[in-house]
């Protein structure tokens, strides 16, 4: 590997991406790591090793790097998908791993002794003007303001709000139902419920007020039963106490009554 | 410092300069532009109704100044190479701008499902209900598996990364396809220009669906063949190499394009077996076999139901444009609005799309003028001809109503050649002495023209802005828009059961929901659900399915892939409202329970009773 100052580059770079992708505990600081782990260093590293001494040109380096280690992603996802443990983070960094050293070592085997390039210093060579730095970070922090004001929720005084009635599929443990009322309207709203279960002489009734994203529970437990019981519930809002706003249905599982 | 260092050091020299760089500015510019479409998708989301001249403008602002850069003479390859890319991404940064941050294209929902089911089960191929074809074609959703397993990132957040990455391959590979062939940065820079403005490029083909990387892999393959023919002769073998983990890879990401790179391959094969050429180059055609050969292992041993799940597309495409051309079935309208509540594109935009397939069409004759004079002796120049020849007729397909979609895909493909094509035409060159500027402002007036046009052409006119899928309420607290809710609800609450339910939710329940659901053509939903009466035929297929949840979304847009996830307005018209009959219907069926009800959302439970009364059923 010696003279080929790439390929160290490469390795070292490797080694650094996955340990850091490893260890790191925050996944956005994982990306950093993981992004040329992945989508970089195995098509730069696979590319040395097929074109050996011929090296592509310059221009070819971007969709050859790119469009490689998408290449060999898909396929490796493959050969992982056959292994004991499959897909999986470990496997990825192993496989990945072993893939650009064997073919950074392959591609120095293939290059034989090194020879100076005398253009590869020109790149660290850039000394843009303070009005093209300007401009330059000025478009980062632009486009990240772009896509962080993408991510932004926003009032949208203008879209329907609504309430959700809902009962979740009761279990067979207890014979008990949960019931729940979530308020997705732009204001608080004022509510009653009414819970009517088979085999109860009353209904159940609650009032109460919910914030927007505020959701009211009711746990409803049948008598002893031998057979399903039927649970029905209506919601009203204050507003309109006659008229029914929602509804649903549910069967409580039979509770040991014989 | 010999030739080829002084070239590399050009490409930057006017970095030391004390004025700023040419790049500088137009990257500034096109950030600029980003930030405007940004803030017009947030207006838009926030119910703002902004005029569409404000993200057009922004679109304009990233694009303008690298078309007229690019027509440039001085401007170096390395350069030029920049500003296609910075454009490409510029451009896929539209749409992200345009999600929520969610999956907001009715493909990406399928294939994010497809991507959490790698990540629960750590093993590719596990079923996706609504299209199971796509669970068998995993090099996407194994691509995006290596990014979410090193970072935990979503679904989301990594298949933007890796379709960023894929979108960079596609513009810079058609780049050096385009000068590797034409023998000029110019020619490829405004040919990769001019590939914007096909119809699917700003939005359709910026999802994460397996297309969307596929392609960038094909054009990564043409580019290894044309240097296979034109390259040195040295790196033969690794472009070999590189040609066919490119093969492998499209046979394990996308059936369609798979059957696209066999037909490129073929026909390149047979044009290199036709041209004379001293020294005859080499044929393709035994990277032809090993598509070949490959495409049909995986089609026989991993992915036998994509030859069910394309023929009747393709068949009925086919008779439809029969019909069509027969006169026997009328033609697709273009532009108009597919119901009450989507209304028509209007006149400027709609007039605006046709002026664009005009330049394209009035470009043609002088671009193959051109590709027949100087590259007539080169078989990919002339599958570029052909292509573009091709072009203009899948363009025919999309006024037979069941063949649109097809001609939309084949025109994606056909689209690379118009490309070169027109990146030949040579307006830009024209320098009269009164104007000589006036060839590249036509060229890059033009450009934008057919960018604008292409985007109008490929996707809803009402769509092209975000619509709110969450919200600030006016007390503060964020909601959800129904299906969204919907879907989130289901997720928490329960576990297990099949779901049906029609395009917009069931896509939801996908993914984020990641819920096993069923869509519109399971247990014919598609007509069970909006009917009126639930005769006793449908609640047999609905059981026979074992179909245990039933969604009935009352929203107009309910079947509507593009528009269907979105809050409603308040000032929603009547027309927007589908019959409660469609719901009620379910009521009459014995031991159903109404289980979720939010108003224009409603789940029944259709094994509600008889799960009730054996409780360990239930259970499992």
């Amino acid at each position: 590997m010696r003279g080929h100052r790439d390929l160290r580059l490469v390795i070292a770079a490797t080694l650094v991406c996955a340990v850091g992708g490893l260890i790191t505990p925050l996944g956005p600081v994982r990306v950093v790591f993981a992004t040329p782990l992945a989508l970089v260093l195995p098509g730069y590293a696979l590319t040395a090793a097929l074109f050996g001494a011929n090296r592509p040109e310059r221009l070819q380096s971007l969709p050859l790097t790119l469009g490689v280690s998408l290449a060999s992603l898909a396929l490796g996802s493959l050969l992982l998908n056959y292994v004991p443990g499959g897909i999986g983070g470990l496997a990825w960094v192993i496989l990945l791993v072993l893939m650009i050293l064997l073919s950074c070592a392959v591609a120095a085997r293939r290059r034989g002794r090194p020879r100076r390039d005398p253009g590869a210093t020109k790149w660290v060579r850039l000394r843009p003007s303070p009005l093209t730095w300007m401009l330059g970070t000025g478009s980062l922090v632009i486009a990240t303001a772009a896509l962080v004001l993408a991510q932004v929720t926003l009032d949208a005084d203008n879209v329907a709000g609504y309430t959700q009635l809902w009962v979740a599929p009761p279990g067979a443990a207890d014979g008990s139902a949960r019931l729940g009322v979530t308020s997705e309207q732009q204001q608080r709203r004022y509510y009653r419920l009414e819970v009517e279960v088979d085999g109860r002489s009353s209904p159940i009734v609650e009032t109460f007020d919910l914030a927007p994203s505020e959701t009211h529970t009711v746990t409803v437990r049948s008598n002893p039963s031998a057979s399903p019981v039927r649970l029905a519930a209506r919601l009203y809002l204050r507003a309109a106490p006659h008229d029914v706003y929602r509804k649903v249905s549910a069967w409580l599982p039979a509770r040991g009554a014989l | 410092m010999d030739a080829a260092a002084e070239r590399r050091g050009a490409v930057f020299s006017s970095w030391r300069s004390a004025s700023p760089n040419p790049l500088a500015v137009i990257t500034f510019a096109t950030a600029l532009g980003l930030l405007v479409c940004s803030f017009a998708n947030t207006l838009s989301r926030a119910g703002e109704a902004p005029s569409p001249l404000l993200y057009w403008a922004g679109i304009l602002l990233i694009a303008l100044p690298i078309f007229y850069r690019l027509t440039s003479e001085e401007a170096s390859a390395g350069e030029r190479l920049f500003l296609v890319c910075l454009l490409g991404l510029s451009l896929y940064g539209v749409k992200l701008v345009r999600d929520t941050p969610i999956f907001n294209f009715a493909d990406e929902a399928l294939h994010g499902y497809n991507s959490n089911q790698v990540s629960h089960h750590h093993h590719l191929f596990h079923i996706n209900p609504i299209l199971e074809t796509s669970s068998y074609y995993p090099g996407l959703e194994g691509a995006t598996s290596a990014l979410r397993s090193l970072t935990g990132l979503s679904a989301y957040g990594a298949g933007a990364i890796v379709i960023g990455a894929a979108r960079l391959t596609a513009m810079s590979a058609m780049f050096v396809l385009f000068q590797r062939v034409s023998g000029s940065a110019r020619i490829a820079g405004i040919g990769t220009a001019v590939f914007t403005g096909n119809f699917n490029f700003l939005f359709w083909s910026a999802q994460f669906s397996y297309q969307s990387m596929a392609i960038s892999l094909l054009l990564l393959l043409m580019l290894a063949v044309v240097e296979l023919e034109m390259g040195p002769r040295a790196a033969r073998g690794a472009w070999r190499g590189v040609a066919a983990l490119t093969i492998a890879a499209v046979v394990v990401t996308h059936h369609v394009t798979s059957f696209a790179l066999i037909a490129v391959l073929a026909v390149l094969s047979g044009l290199a077996a036709i041209v004379r050429r001293v020294p005859k180059p080499a044929n393709p055609w035994p990277l032809a076999a090993l598509a070949v050969a490959l495409t049909i292992i995986w089609l026989v041993v991993v992915a036998s139901s994509t030859v069910g799940y394309l023929s009747p597309i393709i068949s009925n495409a086919i008779s439809s444009s029969l019909h069509t051309a027969t006169g026997e079935a009328p033609t697709r309208e273009l532009f108009e609005g597919t119901s009450s509540v989507v209304k028509p594109t209007p006149l400027v935009p709609r007039s605006i799309a046709i002026l664009a397939v005009i330049l394209l069409a009035v470009g043609l004759p002088f671009g193959l003028r051109t590709v027949w004079r100087r590259y007539r002796s080169q078989p990919m120049a002339l599958l570029f001809g052909l292509g573009a020849i091709g072009f203009f007729g899948a363009l025919a397909l999309r006024l037979a109503p069941a063949a649109w979609e097809t001609g939309n895909r084949a025109s994606e493909f056909l689209f690379i050649g118009l490309a070169f094509v027109l990146g030949c035409v040579g307006l830009e060159r024209w320098r009269p002495l009164a104007a000589p500027w006036i060839g590249r402002a036509l060229t890059a007036g033009a450009l934008a023209i057919v960018l604008v046009g292409g985007a109008i052409s490929g996707w809803p006119w009402d769509s092209q802005l975000a619509r709110p899928m969450r919200a600030h309420s006016e007390d503060g607290p964020t909601i959800s828009s129904p299906p969204l809710a919907m879907s989130e609800w289901a997720s928490e609450n329960i576990s297990g059961g099949r779901f049906g339910a029609l395009t917009a939710t069931a896509r939801l329940l996908l993914e984020p929901g990641d819920k096993k659901v069923y869509g519109d053509f399971t247990a014919e939903l598609i007509n069970t659900i909006p009917a009126p009466v639930l005769t006793g035929y449908r609640l047999s297929l609905l059981h026979k399915e074992h179909i245990r949840f039933v969604v009935v979304d009352l929203r107009a847009v309910s079947k509507d892939g593009i528009r269907g996830f979105y809050f409603s307005e308040k000032d929603d018209p009547k027309s927007a409202w589908l019959p409660r009959s469609m719901a009620t219907k379910f009521e009459t069926v014995p031991g159903v329970a109404r289980i979720y009800d939010s108003g224009s959302i409603i789940i029944y439970d259709l094994e509600a009773e008889s799960l009730a009364a054996t409780p360990d059923a239930a259970q499992s």
